[in-house]
């Protein structure tokens, strides 16, 4: 029986249906050593991006006591939906701008993790 | 002790401001989080590297007679300059970010950004053509350590980097208070370049400055600024055969 067969289309219809309702248009711009990528044109993509609260942290989390400044920020992750979107090539300081949002924020990747079964995730920083 | 902190730590902002990359980015004990908006283009001017000045720890471990509370003693002064992702200048259609023009916003150029800022932060505080720089050092009768320290991290929403450089200097002691301000004397030269340079721009200056004053006068009897040098109450002073002879207290 081929079960990974069904599980696959599963799957995809699943996120499919998620990214149907919550994914937004956000412009990707692959960039190289702090210079956009001549090989990896910009893209505008709809996919889901997730921003979480803002908080304020010492510059060093490591030792906050020796330091005073912070600086607040909050974490955001973009979900890319790999059947969508098969060539895409995310990689580190690439830069991600959500188009649909107030004042158009951008961000930066500063991971990729494109193990997962569904979407190719994408942490972020501000930027 | 209290008002040459305060001097200290005004006079180093005003001596960095404009002498850096920073440019007037200078923060004086910034304690709130550095924020920045989501609109890119709307920059406030904090929401750029910056510069934040500390005072901090002191500790005066000789000297200190019976109540000798006005001595400076060790005062560590700390200055954290910092860069983050979002305080860099992006530009709207390629994204592509950069420090200043034709600098990109690499991890290697904010580590440039900051060991340079750092070196003209030692250039600011020893140029001998900078007013602000010399009533600073008027307060400090030497140095004691520079440490170094520098952080980075990607992982809390920022791409950002910082160094911190923390002098620890020798400081002169607090006026005592009734001892009329010699004019050339570092606090009355400090309190002439405030009112001259910074009361127009800050109007709180002026009010602080007259606190300050208010702190430190007072009647200019030798006896009572002895006394109040040492922390001694009548009966140590008299102890001590300070007092005249057959005063009544």
């Amino acid at each position: 029986m081929p079960v990974g067969s069904s599980f696959h289309s599963v799957r995809d219809a699943v996120v499919s249906a998620v990214d149907g309702r919550f994914a937004e248009t956000v412009r990707l711009s692959p960039m190289s050593g702090g210079a956009k990528d001549q090989h990896r044109p910009q893209l505008e993509i709809e996919a889901v991006l997730r921003t979480g609260a803002e908080k304020s942290n010492s510059v060093e989390t490591a030792n906050p006591a020796a330091w005073q400044s912070k600086i607040a920020a909050g974490k955001a992750l973009l979900y890319i939906d790999r059947t969508r979107y098969p060539d895409v090539v995310v990689r580190r300081q690439d830069a991600v701008r959500a188009l649909a949002r107030h004042g158009q924020p951008v961000f930066e990747v500063s991971l990729v993790d494109d193990r997962n079964h569904t979407r190719l995730i994408v942490e972020l920083v501000h930027k | 002790m209290s008002i040459v902190r305060v001097a200290l730590r005004i006079s180093a902002v005003e001596a960095l401001k404009g002498r850096t990359l920073v440019g007037g980015n200078v923060l004086d004990s910034q304690i709130g989080a550095l924020d920045v908006g989501a609109n890119g283009s709307l920059h406030t001017p904090q929401e750029r590297p910056f510069i934040s000045v500390y005072t901090d720890d002191s500790k005066v471990t000789t000297g200190l007679e019976l109540r000798s509370f006005t001595k400076g003693g060790l005062v560590d002064i700390v200055f954290e300059a910092g860069i983050a992702t979002p305080h860099v200048v992006t530009d709207a259609d390629t994204d592509e970010s950069v420090i200043y023009e034709g600098v990109p916003a690499t991890d290697a150029n904010f580590e440039f950004h900051l060991d340079l800022t750092m070196r003209q932060i030692a250039d600011a505080l020893a140029d001998p053509e900078n007013e602000w720089a010399a009533i600073f050092n008027g307060f400090v009768r030497s140095f004691a350590h520079s440490q170094r320290s520098r952080a980075s991290g990607d992982t809390n929403g920022v791409r950002l980097a910082a160094h911190q450089l923390k002098l620890t200097l020798d400081a002169f002691a607090d006026p005592v208070r009734g001892v009329a301000l010699n004019e050339n004397s570092p606090l009355a030269v400090f309190f002439a370049k405030c009112e001259t340079d910074l009361v127009s721009r800050m109007p709180d200056m002026a009010r602080k400055i007259a606190l300050m004053r208010a702190q430190i006068t007072g009647n200019a009897d030798e006896l009572h600024s002895a006394m109040r040098r040492y922390g001694m109450i009548y009966g140590e002073a008299d102890a001590m055969l300070m007092t005249p002879a057959f005063e009544v207290p």
